[in-house]
């Protein structure tokens, strides 16, 4: 127990003064511990303190440890008394929160390793896990990813469970640089009400001195199940989103982006590569150009002439080409349009990896 | 390298006040240097009041004098962190006195709520006049108890 190993340090302390002896009471009055080895096993009466013997309760965080006892025959007994009193149940108080600390952050770690295992998902243990944890796992939660080069201090992060707006959350360290928070949002925030939510607990997270060099917030999920969703969204924009550091980058400004990155590009490129053959002479450059203009623009021929310096005439004479080449409807199909936002993707890869040198 | 003050206190309780900081990051400090004590002659009683706290973290029981000779000497090579506790506001302005600075101090409040009282309900003359001294040093003042408490300036600035 915490009281035996502190309690051996006052008695090192109280036996340097040969003008004090203390000692550690069970509820009874039996002497469990004490400086002097020789009184242990024996009884007080602690109901009757007299000029030399007094008797303080130990009590820390609501619960009882028994009595300390001092003896001596020094005329400041009492004020001795007060202050190992206080010294002791100051310092129970401190060692339980530090052991109650390490235990969240433990069971938290549990919790986020198996709520991130691809494999073997088993949600029995997770369920049974919450039951012990008293989790709330009907809040909607958010994965907050921060990364910090010099490392966390992992004192810190624990502590961080400790304040109000640690409650509901999940928090875990993956590694000394990576930091995992599953933070519990309210319902129904608009993008820029979560935003809001969202850059007033990172605030919070500077004032404790837990900062990043980078910060990706994930989606929001409701289902334990998605949580690795939402971490794998935040791992996804650290690896997409190159201009992030000392930012914080949303996944839902990203969405679009996202499924982009999820079409399976290659596919593209093979099903328009015979006709993209037909039109050798296709600037590709010009076509991604013009393929993210009109995204920019709303598929708006005027406004993307505009934007690309071109005479409308001339955008739509080469659209026509386009169309011509890949059999699509650009200006006049939602589906063209799609598709031509596809191909100039695809082309896009197809571009860099032919800038790093790749065989095509 | 250098001291670094992560949190200064005026708190009568002393070192004792670091139960209600116990939840405080800014605990993280190397020593806890407590100014203002009439104990810091008994090594007795600093033996056991460093009891409160586990031995990774140092206590220095120190004269308003003793507070500035301790953080201008360091022969650390990183650099070390300090919480001060004063005693007293009498306390913190004769170390203001001799050369101590920090950014602000933080005071427990007096009561639960001090958003609709006057300072002036709260503390002497003496203190007051402690407390405008100290100010004029260009260091603020802000109640906060506990970690998990917003920062009051607003009642220092009436």
């Amino acid at each position: 127990m915490i009281i035996d190993s502190v309690f051996k340090e006052f008695i090192n302390v109280v036996r340097e003064n040969k003008n004090y002896t203390i000692g550690l009471l069970n509820g009874e009055g039996d002497v469990v511990d004490c400086s002097d080895a020789a009184l242990i096993g024996g009884h007080r009466d602690i109901s009757s303190p007299d000029p030399y013997n007094l008797y303080y309760p130990v009590k820390a965080k609501n619960f009882d440890y028994g009595y300390l006892w001092l003896n001596g025959k020094d005329e400041n007994l009492s004020l001795m008394g007060n202050l190992i009193s206080d010294s002791l149940n100051i310092r129970l108080t401190y060692e339980i929160t530090q052991s109650t600390l390490k235990q969240n952050i433990t069971e938290d770690d549990r919790l986020v390793k198996l709520l991130l295992d691809d494999e073997s998902f088993d949600m029995n243990r997770i369920l049974g896990l919450i039951e012990e944890m008293g989790f709330d796992q009907t809040r909607s939660r958010v994965a907050i990813y921060i990364v910090n080069e010099q490392g966390f201090d992992n004192r810190k992060i624990a502590k961080l469970k400790l304040m109000p707006e640690g409650e509901g959350n999940l928090c875990s360290l993956l590694s000394r640089y990576a930091l995992l928070i599953f933070k519990a949002v309210p319902e129904n925030l608009e993008n820029q009400q979560m935003k809001s939510y969202i850059g007033k607990f990172l605030r919070m997270l500077k004032d404790l001195d837990v900062t990043g060099d980078g910060y990706w917030i994930g989606s929001v999920q409701r289902k334990l199940r998605n949580y690795k969703e939402s971490y794998r969204h935040c791992l996804w924009l650290k690896d997409n989103e190159k201009e992030s550091r000392d930012k914080i980058v949303w996944f839902m400004d990203f969405l679009y982006d996202y499924f982009m990155s999820e079409i399976r590009l290659n596919d593209v490129r093979d099903v328009f590569d015979y006709y993209h053959d037909f039109g050798k002479d296709t600037d590709i450059d010009e076509l991604i150009q013009i393929a993210d203009s009109l995204l920019s623009n709303n598929f708006n021929i005027s406004q993307t002439a505009e934007s690309l310096y071109l005479h409308k005439n001339t955008l739509v004479y080469k659209l026509k080409k386009y169309e011509e080449s890949f059999h699509i409807d650009i200006r006049g199909d939602f589906k063209g349009r799609f598709l031509f936002v596809l191909i100039s993707a695809s082309l896009k890869e197809y571009r860099k990896r032919r800038r790093v040198g790749e065989e095509l | 390298m250098s001291m670094k003050i992560v949190l200064a206190r005026v708190d009568k309780r002393l070192l004792h006040a670091t139960v209600t900081l116990n939840c405080d990051p800014f605990l993280n400090a190397d020593y806890v240097a407590v100014v203002g004590s009439e104990y810091d002659n008994d090594p007795f009683i600093v033996s056991v009041m460093q009891l409160c706290l586990p031995k990774t973290m140092k206590v220095k029981i120190l004269t308003e004098e003793g507070l500035l000779d301790f953080l201008n000497q360091n022969d650390s090579p990183r650099t070390t962190t300090v919480l001060v506790i004063f005693k007293d506001l009498a306390s913190v302005r004769e170390s203001v006195k001799r050369g101590f600075h920090v950014d602000e101090i933080q005071m427990p409040y007096p009561t639960l709520s001090v958003a609709s009282k006057n300072l002036a309900d709260y503390f002497s003359e003496e203190e007051l006049a402690d407390i405008e001294y100290i100010q004029k040093q260009n260091i603020r003042f802000y109640f906060q108890t506990t970690p998990f408490q917003a920062k009051d300036y607003g009642s220092f600035c009436k």
